[in-house]
């Protein structure tokens, strides 16, 4: 069962921002909490984390792209 | 009111034994999982849904057991000033002081309607919906609950000196409430906070200063903030004990503020630190980590003492609680927060909605910016016949009169303020009648503009008449947060239901050589500030009136007198110092045809003699005395009835250019004033500089007869007789 990983909510101040890098690619099996992509806002650079351990099956949203609060940035198979 | 001295203060670290923790009664514990599990239940549906809240999330999650700890060792009575970081100690606040005494948290199927009444009126508030503490108006970091004891603000260090001004009604009233306020490590470093402590040490209040050490401020640790990380050492420099504990621990925090609460009620203010950790950012569901300015190992290892999951594990080893009986509480709160969130939200295909009905009326966007005026006044009290058989008074023995006949009428009016009670009736020597007849009413402040104004805010919410004295005007810009950020918003984000009586009196001291900051004319920066009046009466009559009207009203009142009036006379009217003068009846001065001008203060004593003079050359002015100045009070319909006969209009003040009222009631008085007028409306005020010290170069500045006689001939628009 796939499982859509959203932009998440950064604060008040925004509802948009960057992906900025993506640290993980598809097939990849990562760990829950481990850093899969920076996010850049005008305020700061946050990490995204794995919500749960999983392998990567999709990235839909491309590095240097912006998308807005709850935009599904990629998908995941929970292992 | 003095405080007994005590010893060098102690600052200790109080640590929970087995022993006391096994001695807890079953109940206690019981009702600390209830309210940590309903605090994280909730926060984490907010965080989980911040799509229906308008505005940022400043969750407590990790904080939960400081709340906790703390609100079960207070009265329901005791109040609790808080941050915009705040939905921990609300809720628990609200919970505990609802929970009935005879509930059993292991018995009992769900909670009360009583204890889940305050939950879900919190959540309605922080969704910004007419159910909401507030109404919608504070959200999530302005909340206010009377019988709770809660009340809120987002501005750091805002809360704590309300939270002295409740703990002196308390001490004044005897009734052995506490006041506490909750703030966090950032806070520690502002004025209000040193304001406030001075204040309560001096008095000896009943006030617990609860610093909740979360360890960062935005993403600044307190190492960076204060060079040091041990902030309860901060309370030596008031002379007052202080306890650290373990804000992670419920019970811990619980023996803390116990033994804080006896040592405050008994003797006066006490510091507790609770050593606590936000899991999340400042604002939004992300951890600080992702922020980069802490680590994930420093996360993992306070997560590892989780108030909500290691706290309650921690009781099962102990043998003190079955699995079942912590698994039966969490799920009283975990129905609580699904009863509160069905109540207030609908499922739809997206997720929860909010039922538009349930926002509060956009008609209501303007209701309780002020109170409901004054009550209905017998015509004996606002009659202005001067009394025939009373003797001329002089403008100074009106204000000396008044202040101590409303410190007699009322037992609960305190007058506030630095030296007041000194000197036989402060430095001015306006409180003489006062601390002559009524000097426990009378209390001398330390030098803390900003700590004793938010002191009379609190003592005004717990009911009691505080009136202030700035010296000097421009020294309530020392006060401006409270005066402007919390009492003139405090009815109106709260709800616009409760009443906020606070007299504050100052005195214009241009003239005297005291230079530019001692000189200003406050009515332009108060008036800028709806919620509060303002009023700048002229003659003895006037003051009186005003002074009770401002006593009457529910308002926050500013009271402008001058020292250049000091020596002026006049007669009382029947009602001597009862006379009142309500809100939006101006005085006719001198009634005239030709122009009409609105002044006050000592600009309409300058006035008089130009408009006399004119008079003698055929120009007959109206001179109108508003009394009051702000937009809710000042006298609209009269002066444009005067202009509807005149056709013309001057306005005449003494204050500084910029910082005068004239343009602004030129604009409220439009669009009905333009189509009356024959000529321009004109202005007369001091020059656009800060009064000087020299002698000749103060004269200059302030408001001078050629400008006025100037103004009013170009104004009445005829050619002199």
């Amino acid at each position: 069962m796939s499982t859509p990983i959203k932009m998440p909510n950064l604060g008040a101040e925004t509802d948009e921002a960057r992906v900025g890098n993506w640290l993980k690619g598809v097939g990849d099996t990562v760990m829950e909490g481990e850093i899969i992509a920076e996010i850049e806002t005008e305020k700061a650079n946050v990490d995204l984390e794995m919500p749960a351990t999983g392998r990567l099956t999709e990235i839909l949203i491309e590095a240097g792209t912006d998308a807005k609060v709850g935009t599904v940035l990629a998908r995941y198979d929970e292992a | 009111m003095t405080a007994e001295a005590t010893a060098a203060p102690e600052l200790t670290r109080y640590q929970l034994t087995e022993a006391e923790l096994a001695g807890t009664p079953r109940r206690r514990l019981g009702l600390a999982i209830l309210s940590i599990q309903t605090i994280r239940r909730f926060e984490k549906w907010l965080l989980d849904n911040a799509g229906l809240v308008h505005g940022p999330l400043h969750s407590s999650i990790g904080q939960e057991a400081t709340a906790t700890g703390a609100a079960l060792a207070l009265r329901s009575s005791d109040w609790l000033t808080s941050t915009h970081r705040a939905h921990h100690d609300v809720v628990a606040k609200l919970l505990l002081a609802a929970t009935p005494a005879d509930f059993d948290p292991f018995a009992a199927d769900a909670v009360t309607e009583g204890m889940a009444d305050p939950v879900q009126r919190t959540l309605a508030e922080i969704m910004g919906l007419e159910q909401g503490l507030c109404h919608g108006r504070g959200g999530s970091m302005h909340l206010w609950d009377r019988q709770g004891g809660v009340m809120t603000t987002a501005i750091v260090g805002g809360g704590i000196p309300p939270a002295g001004g409740y703990a002196l009604a308390s001490k004044l009233r005897g009734t052995g409430d506490v006041g506490v306020a909750a703030f966090g490590d950032g806070a520690s470093q502002i004025g209000a906070f040193h304001e406030a402590a001075a204040l309560a040490r001096a008095w000896g209040l009943p006030l617990i200063l609860l610093l909740e050490n979360n360890h960062y401020s935005v993403a600044t640790s307190v190492q960076e903030t204060a060079g040091f990380t041990r902030l309860a050492t901060r309370a030596r420099g008031y002379d007052m004990p202080a306890i650290v504990v373990d804000g992670m621990d419920p019970i811990a925090t619980y023996e803390a503020m116990a033994r804080a609460r006896e040592h405050a009620v008994a003797h006066g203010p006490v510091l507790v630190e609770a050593i606590t950790y936000r899991y999340y950012h400042q604002n939004g569901p992300l951890p600080g980590s992702a922020f980069k300015y802490r680590s994930k190992d420093e996360e993992r290892d306070w997560r590892a003492r989780d108030p909500a999951v290691a706290w309650p594990r921690s009781l099962l080893e102990a043998g003190l609680l079955t699995a079942d009986e912590v698994q039966h509480v969490q799920g009283l709160a975990n129905a609580l927060v699904a009863r509160c969130v069905a109540a207030l939200t609908v499922e739809t295909e997206d997720g929860p909605a909010i039922p538009p009905e349930l926002y509060p009326p956009v008609e209501d966007a303007h209701r309780g910016m002020l109170g409901p005026g004054l009550p209905d006044l017998a015509p004996e009290l606002v009659d202005e016949t001067p009394d025939p058989g009373a003797e001329p008074m002089t403008y100074t023995e009106a204000i000396q009169g008044v202040i101590g006949r409303a410190l007699e009428r009322e037992p609960e009016a305190i007058f506030l303020g630095e030296e007041v009670g000194h000197l036989g009736g402060g430095v001015m020597g306006l409180t003489k009648a006062a601390v002559a007849s009524r000097p426990a009413q009378v209390l001398s402040t330390p030098i803390c503009e900003n700590g004793f104004s938010g002191a009379a805010l609190g003592a005004a919410l717990a009911g009691m008449h505080p009136i202030i004295e700035f010296m000097y005007p421009d020294f309530t810009l020392e006060a401006t947060d409270q005066l402007f950020n919390h009492i003139a918003k405090s009815r109106y984000m709260y709800g616009g239901d409760h009443d906020v009586p606070i007299v504050a009196r100052t005195q214009i001291s241009r003239g005297r050589g005291y230079g530019p900051q001692h000189s200003c004319d406050p009515a332009g920066l108060f008036t800028s500030y709806p919620g509060w009046r303002v009023a700048a009466p002229t003659t003895p009559a006037d003051y009186v009136g005003c002074w009770n009207a401002a006593m009457l009203s529910r308002d926050p009142v500013l009271i402008i007198d001058d020292h250049r009036l000091a020596k002026t006379t006049g007669v009382l009217p029947s009602a001597g110092f009862d006379h009142v003068v309500p809100m939006g009846k101006p005085r006719l001065v001198r009634p005239g045809r030709d122009v009409t001008v609105v002044t006050w203060g000592y600009a309409s004593t300058r006035v008089a003699e130009v408009v006399a003079e004119l008079a003698g050359r055929g120009i007959e002015a109206e001179v109108l005395d508003p009394r009051w100045l702000d937009e809710a009070s000042f006298p609209r319909a009269a002066v444009l009835e005067s202009v509807g006969r005149t056709g013309a209009i001057v306005i005449a003040e003494d204050a500084q250019h910029t910082l005068s009222m004239g343009a602004r009631l030129l604009d409220h008085l439009q669009p009905d004033l333009h189509p009356l007028l024959r000529t321009a409306p004109r202005r007369v005020t001091g020059l656009d500089a800060y009064s000087p010290v020299s002698k000749p170069l103060e004269t200059y500045v302030h408001i001078q007869d050629d400008d006025i006689r100037a103004a009013i001939v170009a104004a009445a628009g005829k050619d002199e007789a």
